[in-house]
């Protein structure tokens, strides 16, 4: 992060990812840049597949003033080079930020509103110095009510990759944004099951769930030093506000794995019905399967965790595992594998025992990615997204 | 000068299969990839310096519809070229 890569260190990844000598990486390198040089010299622009377009341009003379004489003069005109990014490279390197959308902004929201707020949480944003104050964070805060229609939209404003650092400090100063806002509804919510909801008044809710959630999403990483650590973004729609604190039919709820350990006969019944509802015609093919797993688990019950998860790896064929690194981190496994980046509590909750912070996986640990239809996940079902956005809600709020 | 252009000419220059020099071109834009990627600025002396920078999000109106919208915040990679190829350039 925020570190310099050298020469003699490009050589040597190269050399390592090609498995070629030093010595002919460095010739390469040197030959390569030498020849794109020599081109731009020579007028011509350079294609780089991969890095990116390389141009001359040139800068005409005009009249400037020499500042400390205060006398007119002339720069004279000359050209420079200008580099634009290859697709691929620009978009790699902009990934913690790939899922925000522009958004159109309400005619209630005005520069004033903006800027009071910013005035108001200066703290969130002094940090870094480059990371000049997000203005817009304030935003959805100041109009959430009228913002109501399309889901997507808000979330751009949600994130301020900045106040990532001070992410758990964050949702306190935040609530106070809307008085109006009483956080009862959501305290109670958390810490019960799922399942029950506690909605003494609708109305209120939007406007209360929305600034707390907000600093949840922030988990990018994205100034080195603060955060070594790749975050989840578990990105809170505003589609969820209304939705979670509506009662979640108990048998939507996804038990933990803990709880499976607790419960091996209630979970294989939900597998029946999660296959009756999703594959009718796979109906006794999952039978059969079912009875396997059954006479499996029955056999190690005994268990504890242990157990359990040997009896789900039996269950799923290939196990698939995917590493932490900086660039990828839960929410974007989920995107890979199952199409939205909500699913990473399903994730989270295969690997609960390895991971203690869903918001701060260590670099390296190795995750197991749950067959989708272990949790019902399906990304075509809203009912679903719904389900895995509550969930994730709930989890970094018990956190 | 495209790609395969260049590919050619370096080839030639360093007397080894396009082939080769093809593989090395990818896997240097794989590490620019992956460094930038983690908010590493790349050096390359005598040619210039690959760094990303993070734009912060921002206000801005519509030209033609006149309507105001809230543009995310995103990471660029830009390039700054060496002084070494600045004055040659002159």
């Amino acid at each position: 992060m925020n570190t310099k890569i050298t020469f003699n260190e490009i050589v040597d990844l190269i050399a390592e990812s090609t498995s070629t000598s030093k010595r002919v990486c460095e010739l390469f390198l040197r030959e390569l840049f030498s020849t794109v040089s020599q081109t731009l010299i020579d007028g011509e622009e350079v294609k780089i597949k991969g890095v990116g377009t390389f141009k001359m341009a040139s800068v005409k003379s005009r009249k400037s003033v020499n500042v400390t004489t205060g006398e007119a003069m002339v720069i004279k005109g000359h050209s420079k080079i200008t580099f634009t990014p290859d697709k691929s490279l620009s978009e790699a390197v902009n990934q913690p930020f790939a899922q925000f959308e522009t958004v159109y902004l309400d005619d209630a929201v005005t520069d004033e509103k903006l800027a009071a707020i910013d005035k108001e949480y200066p703290s969130l944003f002094d940090s870094e110095a480059d990371s000049a104050p997000t203005q817009n964070e304030p935003a959805p805060a100041a109009e959430p009510k009228q913002q109501v229609e399309p889901s997507k939209p808000v979330e751009p404003i949600k994130q301020d990759p900045q106040a990532e650092p001070e992410d758990h400090a964050a949702p306190a100063p935040v609530e106070p944004v809307e008085p109006v806002a009483s956080d009862e509804p959501i305290e109670p919510e958390a810490s019960v099951e799922p399942s029950k909801p506690a909605v003494p008044d609708k109305s209120v809710e939007p406007a209360a769930a929305k600034p707390v959630s907000r600093p949840m999403l922030v988990g990018i990483p994205i100034d080195g030093p603060t955060q070594p650590k790749p975050e989840p973004e578990p990105v809170e729609g505003p589609a969820e506000d209304e939705y979670f604190y509506r009662p979640a039919p108990r048998n939507t709820y996804t038990p933990t794995p803990e709880q499976l350990a607790a419960a091996p006969r209630k979970f294989d019944k939900r597998w029946i019905a999660l296959a009756i509802g999703v594959l009718v015609a796979c109906l006794l093919g999952w039978l059969l399967m079912k009875g396997c797993s059954k006479a499996e688990s029955s056999s190690e019950d005994v268990a504890a965790a242990d157990s359990d998860t040997v009896a789900l790896a039996v269950e799923e064929p290939a196990v698939v595992t995917e590493t932490v690194t900086s660039q990828v981190v839960l929410s974007t496994m989920a995107d890979k594998h199952y199409g939205s980046q909500w699913f990473w509590v399903y994730i989270y909750e295969e690997n609960k025992d390895k991971i203690d912070d869903p918001d701060n996986v260590p670099i390296g640990t190795v995750v197991v990615i749950p067959p989708a239809e272990k949790y019902g996940i399906d990304v075509n079902d809203p009912a679903s997204l719904k389900k895995a956005q509550r969930r994730s809600w709930e989890i970094l709020k018990g956190k | 000068m495209d790609n395969k252009k260049l590919v050619e000419t370096v080839a030639a220059n360093l007397g080894r299969s396009t082939d080769d020099v093809s593989k090395l071109l990818e896997a240097f834009a794989g590490v620019l990839r992956t460094r930038c990627g983690e908010m590493d600025s790349v050096i390359v002396p005598g040619f210039g310096t690959f760094e990303p920078k993070k734009r912060n999000e921002r206000v801005m109106v519509h030209p033609s519809t006149g309507r105001r919208m809230l543009v995310p915040p995103k990471i660029v990679v830009g390039f700054k070229v060496s002084n070494v190829l600045k004055t040659k350039l002159k």
